[in-house]
């Protein structure tokens, strides 16, 4: 952009802040500025340099089918947040915690991890609230990506979250299916959608895929940004 | 000097000028009038009355629950405002204010100077009295008419004082049946008789009235340190309605005052959040804490905790966040064991005796890695039951 432009484009925005207030016209910069948050970084680093971590001290939610990278994602923040010492509750309602894979591929501290099985969605929202009133700094992961979720009772559960998740030192990331994505949008700080874009084969056989991540929701970023990333099914790390 | 400023409350309440306005006092079960407007005066209307017969006397006054947190730090604002003239302030906050001024030994002319500011200072109905002297100055000022100046000069404090009955004076039950008896119904009647006789038939109570009738009122004002208090205010260009967003606003607010507390070394001990909505109101909240708070993390837990008390329906144009009652922090007591080692590492165990309590019917397992090298995952990750500790 030439020097005119950037000259009348300031001047543009400086009449509209005139008029309307800072806030009605900010660069992406000064608004990251403003409001900058503590993270967790999911180790992964395209998305890192997108969204720069999961916020501490807010609900993460993560939409996807099986197979589409959104568990392995899962593992790898926690074991980001282990170590730096946080405490891990696992609320397994989906029944689908996959220890050795956790531990093995994605570095998961075995025994800083609490795996709990609910009976059902109310059990487990009941569950995580008072997870959030113990004095300790850590992350829980709702996993209920392979449930069916009446939706009336997710909402007001993930709505009366919001409050005691603020006051603790707890950071709540939910797995759910992607027919939850617009239910769940107002609790949300960060919202991410996954889903596998094509299968990677080594000699014959499938080792790994790639997994599509698009931001649904984030307060610094648009709704079109998407991030690519393998996942390597066997053997260590990301492909 | 005593300054009264008689319409206090009413001038911080009143909204709408056409019609009369009427301040519940609604802390007890029967709500009372606790402050009421001229208008309202001429209706019949008195302080302390009930508030069914008020509502039956002016149907359509505008009525207010009394907010005594506002007024008393309005109050203290106003009296600060006064500390250009002298340290030596003291006040008094009912539904009127009353501030004492005590301006030394200024000559007539300096004290017609101070005068002239004041009048420039108050915005609202006021009577001043000046006289030597705590009470005499506020007998002075609560006998004059409004928007004037009564001046009592040394020497013609019995003209001042000899008509007031005694009644009017706040003694005992006691003291009063007793001049009953004895037909002493004025603080005339009383500074007559002899002082010895009437400190050993009324005691103290009737030595002090005796006194102040002479012009010896010795009561002096203490010095006024003003309360520190730190806040901040934001202002939407657009009202909001979105809860995140003003969670951002108050992490944001909640960081400078953590900076403005640390680099002042204070703590604060009350927090109070004020919402300036769309709709003309103001929702406020405010908590006194047990332990003083200074980080930033520990102010917006709190302001956290007071959003969510609020019902926000309407959509935001402004934020308020106070802290009130700093002072340096208190020093706590160390531990032996958190000196040398530190907090320890909360475990898994801690986690799952917490949760214990309330869910005993819940499975909680923890992983024990076997490596087996079989297929089965099953084989190589066993899940063990957590018991309370």
């Amino acid at each position: 952009m030439d020097t005119l432009k950037i000259e009348q484009l300031a001047e543009v925005t400086r009449l509209i802040q005139q008029k309307w207030g800072q806030q009605a016209l900010q660069s992406l910069q000064d608004y990251k500025a403003a409001y900058q948050f503590t993270v967790i970084a999911t180790g992964i680093a395209d998305l890192d340099a997108v969204i720069e971590g999961i916020p501490c001290g807010y609900l993460t939610l993560l939409h996807g089918i099986p197979t589409s990278g959104m568990t392995t994602l899962t593992y790898r923040l926690i074991a980001a947040a282990q170590s730096e010492g946080q405490i891990i509750v696992y609320v397994d309602l989906s029944d689908t915690f996959d220890g050795e894979y956790s531990v093995l591929n994605c570095g998961v501290d075995e025994n800083r991890l609490l795996l709990i099985k609910p009976n059902d969605l109310v059990e487990a929202l009941t569950l995580t609230r008072d997870v959030m009133t113990l004095p300790y700094r850590g992350l829980l992961v709702l996993d209920a990506a392979l449930t069916d979720i009446a939706a009336h009772v997710l909402a007001q559960g993930l709505e009366r979250l919001r409050v005691p998740l603020r006051q603790s030192a707890w950071t709540v990331v939910g797995l759910f299916p992607p027919a939850a994505r617009s239910i769940c949008q107002p609790a949300a700080a960060l919202q991410l959608f996954m889903r596998r874009s094509e299968w990677i084969v080594t000699h014959d056989r499938i080792s790994g895929f790639w997994s599509l991540i698009s931001i649904l929701k984030h307060q610094t970023i648009p709704q079109t940004e998407m991030v690519t990333f393998a996942v390597c099914l066997e053997g260590e790390g990301s492909c | 000097m005593c300054l009264v400023l008689p319409d206090f409350v009413v001038a911080l309440e009143r909204s709408k000028q056409d019609r009369p306005m009427l301040v519940y006092d609604t802390s007890r079960k029967r709500h009372t009038v606790f402050a009421l407007c001229e208008a309202a005066r001429r209706l019949g209307i008195t302080k302390g009355m009930a508030k069914g017969r008020a509502h039956a006397l002016c149907h359509d006054a505008e009525e207010i629950e009394m907010r005594p947190k506002r007024y008393a730090r309005e109050a203290e604002e106003r009296v600060a405002g006064f500390l250009w003239l002298t340290d030596r302030i003291e006040w008094e906050q009912k539904d009127s204010l009353t501030i004492w001024l005590d301006v030394g030994k200024a000559s007539t002319s300096e004290v017609k100077t101070i005068l002239e500011g004041l009048k420039q200072q108050i915005n609202e109905p006021f009577q001043i009295g000046v006289a030597n002297g705590r009470l005499l100055s506020r007998i002075a000022a609560l006998t004059t008419p409004r928007n004037t100046v009564r001046s009592i000069a040394p020497g013609q404090e019995k003209a001042l004082l000899s008509p007031l009955r005694l009644e009017q004076f706040a003694t005992t039950k006691r003291f009063r049946e007793q001049c009953d008896q004895l037909g002493i119904y004025t603080l005339d009647a009383l500074g007559r008789l002899p002082y010895p006789s009437v400190l050993k038939r009324f005691g103290d109570g009737g030595g002090q009235l005796h006194r102040l009738f002479h012009g010896h009122d010795r009561q002096t004002l203490n010095r006024y340190a003003a309360p520190l208090r730190e806040e901040t205010r934001y202002h939407f260009d657009i009202p909001i309605a979105d809860g995140c967003l003003l969670e951002q606003v108050l992490h944001q607010m909640s960081e400078h005052l953590a900076v403005r507390l640390q680099q002042q070394g204070l703590t604060s001990s009350e927090i109070s959040l004020t919402l300036e909505c769309e709709n003309r109101t103001n929702l406020e909240a405010s908590r006194r804490l047990r332990e003083a708070v200074e980080t930033q993390q520990a102010l917006m837990a709190e302001l956290a905790r007071l959003l969510g008390q609020m019902d926000v329906t309407s959509g935001v144009e402004g934020v308020l966040v106070r802290c009130d009652h700093l002072k340096p922090p208190a020093p706590q007591q160390m531990d032996f064991f958190e000196t040398l080692f530190g907090k320890p590492e909360p475990t898994i165990q801690d986690v799952a005796t917490h949760l214990f309590l309330r869910h005993q019917e819940t499975p909680l397992y923890r992983m024990i890695l076997a490596q087996t090298g079989s297929y089965l995952p099953e084989r190589n990750i066993m899940l063990e039951s957590v018991t309370a500790a």
